[in-house]
């Protein structure tokens, strides 16, 4: 009896002095990756960067917005329908110009303007980024607004401001490959016109991407001036070299200010009304970023 | 019989606490590109290192996104086209201070020391040895490191296009100022 209990009793201090002395070396026997110091980091989050190559799908407002301090100017070309035949060189003969340039305010804020030679179209606007999606996915979505107005200086046709609302929404799902949403409001001149605008980048190498965009028009105002459209679908390449970025595309869409190619894109797919284009952006940094920080 | 249970106690807690382990979380670490056409450089000041006094163990772990450029843009594509910080976003070097004896961590003074170990980049884990400094004031030890990285080693690619504006060895230098816990 008295043995059994002093036998309990020393269990119980060598179990007591293993504990003690062992602990330390337990402690870091639960540690792996490599780590015995520094112990097992939790996954850190980021901001999802690179979700499209540039702020444009191909004539769609992308996910991307410019940098605080940056400039991004961007020359845009759109040439003839592919129909016009071999006589115009395939379109190629007749080309129409964008010229603009965004710059980031301040960070998640930029302005951009521009001026179309297609109806002498002078368009401006903000875009504001409300979300950035994160690697951790506690956000999951990237989500902006873009507010625009537009108006033309052909007097003939009506000289007033239209104005574009657009909520765009989406997500880098994997390194490669990219999707939006872009609900779409443009009001002004003879009404309303509602479309949903979606699109996507697949990476094919690390510096080029396939992109596509649909821009379906749910409604719009009644009346000769609104027949004869047709909903805007592009393809077409992204190819960035450095400081550019190259984008190449077939388009039915001639015009590149929203309501343009979101309510008159008057090309058709089906009848060779598309044509090729290109768009030419190249970043500057106006301020250092560390102004940001 | 029970006072020697208890230095033995005693002796366990003790070890615990003899660990010197000096570490921090905001250590800096910039690299830099010189070519004729273009200099590079970036700095991160969110490392993470550890140094084990008794064992000479030493760490490092950073965040590869948390490089900051003096363009947006290149810091984009360094996250994006160089580093793949999707697949990679940790860079990491587990090692030791190969002559730890020499370095006397109870008195103020710069050792300079080498140091052995696995430095883990872009996928690719290699074997280096890194000369550097210890240096020991009161509580603090501040390591230090200057040492080249050859990009074809670690499988970054550049292609022929940047090739003049991007050094084909980097130069990386560290510097963090470790607290004894």
């Amino acid at each position: 009896m008295l043995i059994a209990k002093e036998m309990s009793s020393i269990k119980l201090r060598i179990l007591f002095i293993f504990t003690a002395v062992l602990s330390p070396a337990f402690l870091s026997a639960q540690q792996d990756s490599g780590f015995s110091l520094l112990g097992d980091e939790p996954a850190e989050s980021s901001k999802v960067e690179n979700t499209f190559k540039t702020t444009r799908v191909i004539n769609l407002q992308s996910l991307e917005l410019t940098d605080a301090g940056v400039m991004d100017v961007k020359i845009n070309h759109r040439f003839g329908a592919v129909g016009l035949g071999s006589y115009e060189a395939f379109g190629l003969d007749n080309a129409s110009v964008r010229i603009g340039a965004e710059y980031g305010i301040v960070p998640n804020l930029a302005v951009n303007i521009g001026r179309s030679s297609l109806g002498r179209m002078v368009d401006a606007g903000l875009k504001y980024r409300l979300m950035h999606q994160t690697s951790d996915n506690a956000r999951p979505l990237s989500l902006l607004i873009y507010g625009g107005a537009a108006r033309t200086a052909l007097t003939m046709m009506g000289s007033e401001f239209v104005y574009t609302a657009q909520l765009i929404a989406g997500r880098k799902e994997t390194d490669r490959f990219s999707w939006q949403i872009a609900p779409s409001l443009l009001s002004g001149g003879t009404g309303q016109v509602i479309a949903m605008g979606v699109g996507f980048r697949e990476k094919i190498t690390p510096r080029t991407t396939f992109n596509a965009e649909y821009i379906p028009v749910f409604s719009r105002p009644e009346g000769r001036g609104n027949t004869g459209f047709y909903n805007s679908f592009s393809v077409g390449l992204d190819v960035e070299t450095g400081g550019h970025v190259f984008q190449l595309h077939f388009t039915n869409s001639a015009g590149m200010a929203e309501p343009q190619f979101i309510a008159q894109t008057n090309g058709s797919w089906m009848s060779r009304g598309f044509r090729f284009g290109f768009n030419i952006s190249r970043v500057f940094t106006v301020v250092n970023p560390d102004k940001f920080r | 019989m029970k006072y020697f249970f208890c230095i033995i106690v005693v002796l366990g807690l003790l070890q615990h606490s003899e660990a010197q382990v000096y570490s921090t979380s905001s250590g800096t670490i910039k690299f830099f590109s010189k070519t004729t056409a273009e200099n590079i450089d970036a700095t991160n000041n969110q490392v993470k290192a550890a140094l084990d006094a008794k064992t000479g163990n030493i760490e490092f772990a950073v965040s590869v996104n948390s490089f900051l450029f003096k363009k947006a843009l290149m810091q984009k594509h360094f996250q994006e086209n160089y580093m793949e910080t999707i697949k990679f976003p940790k860079s990491t070097f587990i090692g030791s201070i190969t002559d730890n004896t020499a370095v006397n961590y109870g008195k103020d003074g710069t050792y300079p020391v080498s140091v052995k170990g696995k430095l883990t980049m872009h996928g690719v884990n290699r074997e280096v040895t890194i000369p550097g400094k210890v240096s020991i004031s009161s509580k603090k030890a501040l390591l230090s490191a200057d040492f080249n990285v050859l990009l074809e080693e670690y499988k970054i690619k550049v292609p022929a296009n940047n090739a003049s504006q991007i050094a084909k060895s980097i130069k990386v230098s560290v510097d963090c100022s470790l607290q004894k816990k």
